[in-house]
């Protein structure tokens, strides 16, 4: 199979797909790590309502676009709430209890979709402007998969400027370096998390919608994604975007070769692969604060 | 420290108290909780060993108790193992595995320890799943229980099946008390509370974590060796976040760092959960809910409040300085 | 007893520590003093294993302890206090120390006994506790004690694993007149034979207790003396103490 050069570009391709579905679920979940040493475990709850959220307006409007612009507004909406309602509280509790409560918050989520959208999987199709084929290598390619990769790297992009060239870019590269002295130094690094956090939520929505056209709508669908981008966090390393893009192209490209290859044994490979970065470099690849 | 042992040893023996009143007054479904209850403590005893004594918090900790499972039905029905060989083959897999992924995790600590152990569990949940060497998701069955007609008893009959159970359980919670209450078991619960101050004391901190992480995946394995029996049949179902997840609530729930606190845990999630699918099928939003409250609000859980009591008597009757 | 040959630590292109070599005798007690940033708790660190060194060796007797782990430096035999408290809160003074001795007696495996009942290992926990002035709070949680007597318990542990050469990170740091006293008598109370080695800024505590004290600048050794001589040397006194003299 590897030997055919057909073959393997489709499956790069692939692979490049997933990675951008990836780095837009992961490099939120890594950059609030990396500021507040906290995971949102109910990030791939996130990307699970952005997806159902995005079919409810999809059947109400019939416009992918709108969906498209919207679902993650409402994503980031329910996660500012949750933020101010809850985490908030548990702020001055030790991280470990806020990470419980995001675990809650799965059950939670699950239960709320299946009870507005019941138990069975469903779908919507991609617009009708990308929905066509597009000829490469001499094989028919779907267009709107081209189109998700295009998207990651554009939001690859827009994150990388705003990182370096703007003052919001510049408080949280100094929070994620030493949050303590920011704060000391007058910088607004609790205001600059928040908003990070609401973007996350919003990339993890906009991941939701874009995913759904590609693989089905399920109640399941956050979990295993989830996963997933963890292990994209621990081996690109927290805090940076060079982290998150890389990881998310290596977990990306390994998973779709893994499921193409030897699909029982896919995850362990997975596994594997983050237990030899642990091993080797525990701080992951590209931490963003530098190893002391 | 003596005056909370003895109290967590009061709130034991009230615990089999109970449970031998249950015990008598069952009918057929009612011994089905208990045994549901007993299992479930035994799987919850030893992931306090690990959370509350040790603070490693584990999301995948399902997968010991999985491999348990796997490990009886396979030693019995694919190798034609005796029951009571499938069993500690069981927990023998379930300390080896325990001892493989730990050799690599207990170096990591807090959110990332986390992290790992959950994608473990998924890990083997999904091997579980695809391959059909083990049944892939149709599962096994076959599983049969102990034979004791030596004796005059069949472990099919409910009432006694709850007694083999039971009696396992208590025997379990002897043991980890024991090992709780050691030198070694103090050394647990400093690394829980100062692992930098403990690790400049001179002890290796790796080596005690990797230990206990294995003893629980003993222990987890075991639960998970007499859950095969118990329903005859297993299915990847039980290596999935929520089984991890159901078994960190029964922890907190309980009272972590207790050792009783997750039997009474145990017994209130597997009534409450019972209770609530019976008139809705959103139970988990309910379970979600409840660990949501009991986290922010009672995090040290139902024998936190407990110790709360105790501590406040004994500050009460302490003779004035 | 305590041999550096060499030390030296890089973070990024600061050298925080360049070439630091001494040697601390059996018995001997030697202050370690330096302006803020001269480097003194890296120093410290790097000698008891928290921080690895970019170059040079550190001798415990005749075994090269370079690489060893914290923890292995401890059970050969050097134990250290830390600058902030750090004690196992949630643990009873009693509690603490036991847990310390736990380690020094190698019991630290054994899971099948009661702790209850070891009746050697409380005892000499109540020992340690008298020899460190904390034998009137024996069952109080650390949480409760003044902070005089906290400083005090967090010598006491590091005593509890019966090292050869103690270090002490600032044990005065933040108490009253009345407490440093109390710590000043601690310290000149303990065994002869113990190697010590103090970080401190208190000066009096240094010049009253110890016998020769290492000056630190910019991670170098300025000078190294009896407390006489580095009172009276002109470098130390343009560079640390002050002019005004």
């Amino acid at each position: 199979m590897l030997s055919d050069p057909t073959f393997l570009a489709i499956q790069v391709l692939n692979g490049l797909q997933l990675a951008s579905l990836l780095f837009l679920l992961s490099v939120g979940l890594s950059v609030v790590f990396g500021l507040m040493n906290f995971i949102n475990l109910a990030h791939g709850t996130l990307y699970m309502l952005g997806a159902y959220i995005g079919l409810s307006l999809v059947r109400w409007t019939g416009s992918y676009w709108i969906a498209f612009a919207i679902a993650p507004l409402c994503v980031a909406a329910i996660g500012a709430v949750f933020h101010v309602v809850l985490l908030r509280r548990m702020q001055a509790a030790s991280p470990m209890r806020q990470v419980l409560v995001t675990f809650g918050l799965i059950y939670v989520g699950l239960d709320s979709v299946r009870y507005f959208w019941g138990d069975y999987s469903h779908g919507f199709d991609a617009p009708d402007s990308l929905s066509g084929m597009v000829h490469l290598f001499g094989e028919s390619y779907p267009a709107y998969r081209l189109f998700v990769i295009a998207l990651g790297l554009g939001v690859l992009l827009v994150l990388y400027l705003a990182l370096e060239k703007t003052r919001l870019g510049a408080v949280v590269r100094a929070g994620v370096d030493d949050s303590e002295t920011a704060s000391a130094i007058g910088l607004n690094v609790s205001g600059a998390f928040f908003l990070v956090f609401c973007l996350g939520c919003a990339l993890a929505g906009l991941a939701g919608v874009v995913a759904a056209p590609v693989i089905s709508i399920y109640p399941g669908m956050g979990i295993s994604i989830l996963i997933s981008a963890l292990i994209v966090v621990v081996v690109g390393g927290p805090g940076s975007l060079a982290g998150a893009a890389f990881g998310a192209l290596l977990v990306g490209m390994v998973e779709t070769f893994g499921q193409v290859l030897a699909p029982s044994y896919a995850s362990m490979v997975l596994y594997g692969l983050m237990a030899l970065v642990l091993v080797v470099r525990p701080a992951g690849l590209f931490p963003a604060r530098a190893r002391r | 420290m003596l005056a909370a042992e003895r109290w967590r040893t009061a709130t034991a023996v009230l615990v089999v108290a109970i449970a031998a009143v249950a015990w008598w007054n069952a009918g057929y479904f009612a011994h089905e909780l208990i045994q549901q209850v007993a299992i479930l403590a035994i799987f919850a005893m030893s992931l306090d060993l690990l959370v509350g004594f040790t603070g490693m918090v584990s999301l995948g900790h399902a997968a010991f108790f999985g491999l348990g499972a796997y490990a009886t039905a396979a030693l019995q029905v694919m190798f034609g193992w005796t029951v009571l060989e499938a069993m500690a083959g069981a927990v023998a897999v379930g300390a080896i595995g325990a001892l493989l992924v730990g050799c690599f995790a207990v170096r990591l600590s807090g959110v990332f320890f986390i992290m790992v152990t959950l994608a473990v569990g998924e890990a083997l949940h999904a091997y579980l799943f695809k391959d059909r060497s083990f049944g892939g998701d149709d599962g096994m069955g076959g599983i049969e229980r102990l034979d004791l007609s030596g004796i005059g008893i069949s472990l099919d009959n409910p009432a006694a099946f709850s007694v083999f159970v039971i009696g396992i359980a208590v025997v379990v919670y002897v043991f980890l008390e024991t090992i709780v209450r050691s030198p070694f078991g103090r050394l647990l619960q400093a690394i829980h509370s100062n692992p930098a101050r403990v690790r400049a004391l001179g002890c290796p901190v790796p080596r005690y974590k990797l230990a206990v992480f294995t003893l629980a995946g003993a222990v987890a394995a075991l639960a998970g060796s007499l859950s095969a029996p118990h329903t005859a049949f297993i299915s990847p179902e039980l290596l999935t976040w929520t089984t991890s997840g159901e078994v960190l609530i029964v922890v907190i729930v309980g009272g972590m760092g207790s050792l009783i606190g997750p039997v009474v845990g145990a017994a209130v999630v597997v009534l409450a959960t019972h209770y609530i699918s019976g008139f809705t099928d959103y139970w988990m939003m309910f379970m979600g809910l409840f660990f949501i409250a009991v986290v922010v609000f009672a995090g040290n859980g139902l024998y936190g409040t407990i110790e709360a009591v105790r501590i406040l008597l004994s500050r009460s009757t302490r003779a004035p300085r | 007893m305590l041999r550096a040959e060499n030390l030296s630590k890089s973070f990024g292109s600061l050298a925080v520590t360049d070439n630091v070599s001494f040697e601390l005798g059996r018995g001997e007690r030697r202050g370690l003093i330096g302006p803020n940033g001269a480097g003194k708790t890296t120093l410290f660190n790097l000698l008891t294993g928290e921080l690895s060194l970019d170059r040079g060796r550190v001798y415990l007797g005749s075994r090269d302890i370079s690489k060893a782990s914290p923890d292995i430096r401890a059970r050969a035999g050097i134990a250290r206090s830390f600058q902030k408290n750090n004690l196992f809160e949630g643990m009873s003074v009693l509690e603490n120390l036991v847990t310390a001795v736990i380690l020094a007696s190698g019991m630290g495996g054994v899971f099948w006994r009661s702790l209850a009942k070891q009746t050697k290992v409380r005892e000499r926990a109540i020992e340690i506790a008298e020899a460190v002035g904390v034998e009137d709070t024996l069952d109080e949680p650390v949480t409760n004690l003044s902070y005089g007597l906290q400083r005090q318990l967090e010598v006491g542990l590091a005593l509890a694993v019966d090292p050869v050469v103690l270090m002490l990170d600032e044990p005065t740091a933040g108490m009253t007149p009345e407490e440093t006293a109390a710590m000043k008598g601690l310290i000149a109370s303990l065994p002869r034979k113990l190697s010590i080695l103090i970080v401190e800024h208190d000066m009096d505590v240094i010049f009253d207790i110890t016998d020769r004290v290492i000056v630190l600048d910019y991670g170098t050794v300025l000078f190294e003396g009896t407390p006489d001589e580095v009172r009276a040397s002109d470098a130390v006194r343009h560079r640390y103490l002050g002019d005004a003299r």
